[in-house]
């Protein structure tokens, strides 16, 4: 097989150029990587049943009538079931009510002014009816500032409850499933603390997870120029993975970001193999050597990919998207991978290693 | 063949096998709530907690999820300020009810006479320290067992306590050796002091006398009216219908309390009558077999014995200058064994902290995975995984065409997985979906490696340049792009284990893919080298001859 020869080998490193160009664009103008709700903290709600029902217009149902700022729904269907994923952003009052629940002052205030403010501080949340009167009147006998903050606490909490339930009974009454008891449902909230924090240390792992891949390239080949080819391949390929997650709409969460990690060292093995191969090819050709590496190269992904594949079609099925969102963004990264590899860490290798020579 | 058996290698691979079969048919794996179904709480705390506070917090986050014990709680710290809690438990109703609990602090009481005697934010500290005595030790022959646990109380609480129990110890017998009958204290966490108690005849001659340590074989009695006493709430034993005495009573109690606390076997109507009235009423069942209704119902979770060290039998009067404040006491009881002690110890440890957290929660995050979805995620991984391995024999077999080299790539696959699967059970890994997708993963890579290494020593008969080189050679040349690329893998997934705090589902993807790597890379990956090294000698002489 003759895939790298001395004709087009500098010709082939202006596709992964214009691959990059592309997936920049899918990333960062359109459509974009969107954040999840591990980041941004929401909920989420996946309801599988059995018959066909209608869902159109519920999203916008959703932000008209519990005034929240996102709701997206989505359909699944496997052979064997229907099924809903439903994620929506938290209660802008009772968010507003946490936020503000600081501003009590239990140090300096006495029993009978902060009762009444914690009064007037949960008062949005009886008005739109996530507190009873009941609720609130329970304040009034609490007789110390320990019990009150755990009481503001709980309320908070409780509104949010009764928050939560209103929605999936608004659903259920929507998609006429109220009287079905075969719903199987599987229900997440990400409290905004929690996504805050996770998107620090996204930020903190991403940024030891790059320097980690240069220390143990730069350990393992010891050359500039080869090291640096690898790390952009490395690179390259987290962008197509990136760049297919905009396209599907995926969005960045806990699952998908250490699946875009995973990918640095998933295809960086191809690349590993062809600079190995070419560096230490003594007698004989680089273009030969070259396109050996890449028959294997290429076994090794395809064998790769069929299993990806599968991985992805069962899951998408079987509906566990855990699996299907990691499967997904390896199959995006590995297909990007054969471009950065024999498109050009391949080629831009060998202009390196005839340019030593010389 | 017999060759191949003798490499030590090969030795070890299988030794290791045996070992993980062994261990998987033994203690088996462990499944997240992703399989079991269930309820993980994700806690993040108000800021971090000291390294040697870090226990109290699980320890009482795991009570207030669970003080029976009854439902199974794993209750992890992850960092220093993110709580992991899985329960067995995907009510939509519960769960709301463990998220209050969560935030509630559990009120510790020590009351004797049904006054307050100290109060969990009097404690000043347990001193877990075995030369101010704490520990157990064994007093005789039979392996019986004392435990001490000293603690210290605030001035004021020393105070009070001084005065309180002056003189609550009665002697009894006569002669030189004087023993003395002390009155008892009582351990609640929540005590209802807001709230009526409503108990049915059935439940109230069932539990007319209790144990006072229900846990021991043996055990004093203690009349059920002194443990209701002791809460100096109104409680009332029911027939099927109040009589209308008791009716009068209960509705004139509406001015001091609006809760009421009900045994299980309390007939509805009574309690439509009690919600009619404005109560807000508390069912509460018998949860625990040893451990009486009244117990579970009031709160009340240990009864110790003042002794008449601390109770100034020698001072006459309060004014006495013999009359003594202690700030430091001490709480002694015994067990039939050792370990039994210790695990009394223990519990009274708990109790006495049950009252704070020492830092507060900021907020829970859940995630609830009924447990009937649970099940088919688990035999629906099971499917991509045989899949998986059915795609990569026939992709190899299209590629090879030989079934010497086939099957044992996929051998040693399996072996792969069983080994990683192994050591996920070894570490008392919870499985869950992530940590299947790292294992699906790792398919993938160390099917990627034994092409490497298969290539490497076949390629000799394409290439010319390379055939003198002997099969060491290749395998080496081999195991340092596999070096090389498993490092990456590793260097990527190992900052996920090192920085991100609390992520959980990360850290199980992390550690997985790491595991998988490094099994991989030092037992099957360099077996199968072995293996392929001896096929393909045996196949380049049989095409010689």
């Amino acid at each position: 097989m003759k895939f790298i020869t001395e004709k087009n080998y500098k010709r082939l490193m202006i596709i992964p150029i214009i691959m990059l160009v592309i997936f920049l664009f899918l990333i960062l103008v359109y459509p974009g990587v969107q954040q999840g709700i591990d980041l941004k903290g929401g909920n989420q709600l996946i309801l599988r049943y059995d018959e066909k029902r209608d869902f159109q217009g519920l999203d916008q149902e959703l932000l008209n009538n519990f005034s929240v700022m996102e709701a997206k729904v989505s359909e699944t269907v496997s052979p064997t079931e229907y099924g809903l994923l439903i994620e929506y952003s938290h209660q802008p009052d009772i968010e507003g009510v946490r936020a503000q629940k600081e501003s009590l002052d239990y140090l300096n205030s006495n029993i009978e002014d902060l009762k009444s403010q914690a009064k007037s501080l949960l008062d949005p949340l009886l008005e739109k009816g996530f507190l009873t009167s009941a609720n609130v009147n329970e304040i009034d006998i609490i007789n110390n500032k320990d019990d009150l903050k755990t009481y503001v606490n709980e309320s908070i909490v409780l509104a949010n409850d009764n928050f939560n339930s209103e929605v999936i009974d608004f659903i259920k009454g929507y998609l006429n499933l109220k009287e079905d008891q075969n719903v199987r449902t599987q229900t997440r909230e990400v409290s905004a603390t929690l996504g805050d924090d996770f998107v620090k240390s996204s930020v903190t792992v991403g940024l030891f997870a790059f320097i980690f891949l240069v220390l143990v390239i730069l350990f393992f080949f010891k050359e500039i120029v080869p090291s640096g080819l690898i790390i952009f391949s490395a690179i390259f390929d987290v962008l197509a993975g990136l760049a297919g997650m905009a396209l599907l709409g995926l969005s960045l969460s806990l699952t998908t970001i250490p699946a875009l990690l995973m990918l640095v060292g998933y295809c960086v093995d191809t690349n590993i193999l062809l600079s190995t191969r070419l560096l230490k090819q003594r007698k004989g050709d680089v273009f030969s050597a070259a396109n050996n590496s890449m028959s294997t190269g290429l076994t090794m992904t395809f064998t790769t990919l069929a299993t990806v594949v599968v991985m992805m079609v069962i899951s998408y099925f079987t509906q566990m998207y855990v699996i299907l969102e990691i499967a997904t963004i390896l199959f995006f990264g590995l297909i990007g991978d054969l471009f950065s590899t024999w498109c050009f860490n391949g080629p831009v290798l060998i202009r390196y290693i005839l340019h030593k020579n010389k | 063949m017999k060759s191949l058996i003798k490499k030590p290698i090969i030795i070890f691979w299988a030794i290791c096998l045996i070992i993980a079969i062994f261990l998987l048919s033994t203690k088996g794996l462990q499944y997240g709530v992703d399989f079991s179904g269930g309820t993980a709480f994700s806690i993040v705390l108000e800021e971090p907690v000291p390294a040697e506070d870090i226990s109290r917090v699980t320890s009482v986050i795991s009570r207030r999820l669970d003080w029976a014990g009854l439902k199974d709680a794993k209750v992890n710290a992850a960092g220093n300020q993110y709580i992991t809690a899985q329960l067995a438990e995907s009510d939509p109703e519960e769960i709301s009810k463990l998220r209050t609990n969560l935030l509630r602090q559990g009120k510790f009481e020590a009351i004797l006479d049904g006054e307050v005697l100290f109060v969990g934010e009097e404690i000043r500290s347990i001193q877990k320290d075995p030369a101010k005595g704490y520990g157990t030790s064994v007093v005789d022959n039979s392996g019986a067992a004392r435990w001490v646990l000293p603690f210290m109380l605030s001035p004021e609480a020393a105070n009070r306590f001084a005065e309180m129990t002056f003189h609550k110890c009665t002697p009894i017998g006569y002669g030189t050796q004087v023993e003395y009958d002390c009155e008892k204290t009582y351990f609640f966490i929540d005590r209802p002091i807001d709230s009526i108690i409503i108990i049915d005849n059935e439940t109230y001659f069932a539990e007319r006398e209790v144990p006072s340590a229900p846990e021991l074989l043996q055990s004093d009695y203690l009349k059920i009216e002194e443990i209701l006493d002791q809460v100096r709430t109104k409680y009332y034993v029911v027939d099927s219908n109040l009589t209308t005495e008791q009716l009068t009573e209960i509705t004139a109690d509406l001015n001091v309390y609006n809760k009421a606390i009900v045994s299980s076997n309390v007939t509805n109507s009574i309690k439509e009558q009690l919600r009619d009235l404005g109560y807000k009423v508390t069912i509460k069942e018998k949860s625990k077999e040893n451990i009486p209704w009244v117990w579970e119902a009031t709160g009340l979770k240990s009864v110790i014995s003042l002794t008449d060290s601390v109770t100034n039998m020698d001072a006459p009067t309060l004014d006495s200058p013999r009359f003594q404040r202690f700030n430091n006491l001490t709480i002694t009881g015994s067990g039939e064994t050792q370990s039994q002690a210790k695990e009394r110890l223990e519990e009274i440890v708990v109790i006495l902290e049950s009252g704070s957290l020492p830092i507060a929660i900021e907020s829970i995050s859940t995630e609830t995975i009924s447990p009937y979805l649970g099940d088919s995620f688990l035999k629906n991984s099971l499917l991509i995984g045989l899949f998986a391995l059915l795609t990569v024999a026939i992709v190899l077999f299209f590629r090879y065409k030989l079934l010497s080299l086939t099957i044992p790539i996929l051998i040693a696959d399996l072996s792969e997985i069983t080994l990683l699967l192994a050591a996920l059970s070894l570490i008392s890994y919870r499985l869950d979906l992530a940590s299947v997708a790292g294992v699906l993963a790792i398919i993938g890579t160390a099917v990627d490696h034994k092409i490497i290494i298969t290539d490497e020593l076949i390629k000799g008969k394409k290439d010319e340049t390379d055939s003198n080189e002997s099969p060491i050679a290749k395998i080496k040349k081999a195991f340092f792009v596999i070096f090389a690329s498993a490092a990456t893998i590793m260097a990527t997934m190992l900052p996920i284990i090192l920085f991100s705090t609390g992520l959980s589902k990360l850290v199980g993807f992390a550690i997985t893919i790491i595991l998988g790597s490094l099994v991989g890379i030092f037992i099957s990956r360099p077996a199968y080298a072995e293996f392929a090294k001896y096929a393909t000698t045996k196949a380049k002489k049989k095409k010689a001859k």
